[in-house]
């Protein structure tokens, strides 16, 4: 199951969220070991984790765990690339009520490999048909300059937004990706998917 | 002077390239215009197939003379980019991994095949063998290291577009499906394992039980279907499910 999780949904999915930060926690700050708040001393949670932030969760049918995430924030709100790496825009931030930046993909460390990309496919897929229902063409968003053979793999069109800059001895890019009903069709072939995967409520299980 | 703008150029065109050829004239072309002369986008492997990324043009006999002596192997930008993430001049290569003689030789003979000084660009995806893109100036020429952050997105991007052309004509031989899922706490236990310490260790490190720690190992060796330990670390290493970095940088 795959939710847009909202300030205005979000008592629904308690548990979802509860478990996303979590993860979040055990892959950024235990695993990459980035430079990033830790709330409570087991979430992880930033400067960006406001009610402009939409969540775009897979979870898991039978617990409601956290499988995969990813925030997705309004460009005309504080977001990353405008309020901190504003610097990796050669010609500006990219800005503007149809353009969103999507940060802070999380997989479950407790996924198998090959169900972790499965469950990245759903949230993909997930982010896509939000940005349709909400009018976006543009994703913008950063990454270790590394990760950018990662990005390019999964099967995404990306746009880098200038030069790479040294951050902490990594090279970080920022980069778009324009996104239509025509990318949605086309990734939904490549990930064997056939219909629709967001839900803005939980589904709840129709009785045998 | 090539300017980001050429890049982006280069990223849209490199996505529509007809071919392995069309692709291989617009990365000397982009290259070019910043200065370089020499560039080898490749997957580290000392097999030259058709089956594997390999797009170059490097002077002949230079790559036939590594070829030929089976130099792949100990060429000290393939060692280099195993042990690392991020994009390294060679001249600084020392301090990545340490340079034996025979490794320096290369260098030189590189130097003196014409192939000044260069930077590569470590490429590494989950279940391929680690790749790069390297860029070098000719010989007695001076590398503009401003160019770097911009001439750095050339090595993913015609990485992946060589991909694309390879893996629709079902060239490319590596098949991701096909690698054993391994959870992340098994190959944290096959980190361990490979960095030395005992179950008994790993279990302390993890916060687990000894005796777990050997199921998760026993569990990813069936996986792989392999019966020892150090055949599973082989192959782990292979498949890229975990880097030389995980073993070395402890």
């Amino acid at each position: 199951m795959v939710y847009a999780i909202s300030h205005a949904n979000r008592f629904q999915f308690a548990h979802e969220l509860d478990t996303m930060f979590r993860d979040r926690k055990r892959v950024f700050v235990d695993r990459l070991k980035w430079d990033v708040p830790v709330v409570d001393g087991i979430y992880e949670k930033d400067q960006f984790d406001t009610q402009d932030a939409t969540y775009i969760v897979s979870a898991s049918p039978a617990s409601g765990d956290h499988q995969a995430s990813l925030r997705l924030i309004p460009s005309l709100k504080a977001h990353m690339l405008r309020d901190v790496f504003h610097s990796l825009c050669e010609d500006g931030v990219p800005v503007g009520p149809d353009i969103w930046e999507m940060t802070r993909i999380c997989l479950s460390p407790s996924l198998g490999r090959a169900e972790a990309r499965e469950a990245f496919g759903r949230i993909w897929l997930g982010a896509l048909e939000f940005g349709l229902d909400q009018g976006i063409t543009v994703m913008t968003g950063l990454t270790h300059g590394p990760m950018f053979s990662n990005i390019l793999a999964a099967g995404i069109d990306i746009e880098p937004l200038g030069p790479t800059k040294l951050f902490e001895g990594l090279p970080y890019a920022a980069l778009q990706t324009r996104i239509s009903a025509k990318v949605l069709e086309r990734d939904r072939v490549r990930l064997n998917e056939p219909g629709r995967v967001l839900s803005y409520h939980p589904l709840i299980a129709a009785a045998a | 002077m090539g300017k980001f703008r050429d890049i982006q150029d280069f990223v849209r065109l490199s996505r529509d390239s007809r071919d392995l050829d069309a692709l291989r004239n617009l990365i000397e072309d982009t290259t070019r215009t910043f200065g370089f002369r020499y560039f080898l986008i490749s997957h580290h492997v000392n097999v030259l197939g058709p089956n594997v990324v390999q797009l170059s043009n490097y002077p002949e006999d230079w790559s036939n003379a590594m070829r030929k002596k089976s130099q792949f192997a100990v060429d000290p930008v393939v060692r280099a980019c195993q042990k690392t993430a991020v994009p390294f001049l060679w001249s600084e290569v020392g301090r990545v991994i340490s340079l034996s003689t025979a490794q320096k030789d290369i260098l030189d003979g590189a130097s003196r095949a014409g192939i000044g000084a260069g930077f590569s660009v470590p490429v590494h995806i989950p279940g391929e063998c680690t790749g790069s893109g390297s860029f070098a100036v000719a010989s007695g020429r001076s590398l503009d290291e401003a160019t770097i952050p911009s001439v750095n997105y050339v090595a993913a991007f015609a990485f992946e577009a060589a991909r694309r052309l390879l893996l629709r004509t079902d060239k490319l031989n590596f098949d991701v499906d096909a690698l054993p899922g391994l959870t992340e706490r098994q190959l944290d236990c096959i980190v361990l394992m490979a960095q030395g310490k005992s179950d008994w260790d790993a279990g302390r490190i993890l916060g687990i039980s000894q005796r777990t720690v050997q199921e998760h190992l026993d569990t990813a060796r069936r996986r792989y279907g392999v019966g020892s330990r150090a055949q599973l670390i082989v192959r782990a290493l292979f498949d890229n499910q975990i880097g030389f970095q995980d073993l070395i940088h402890t």
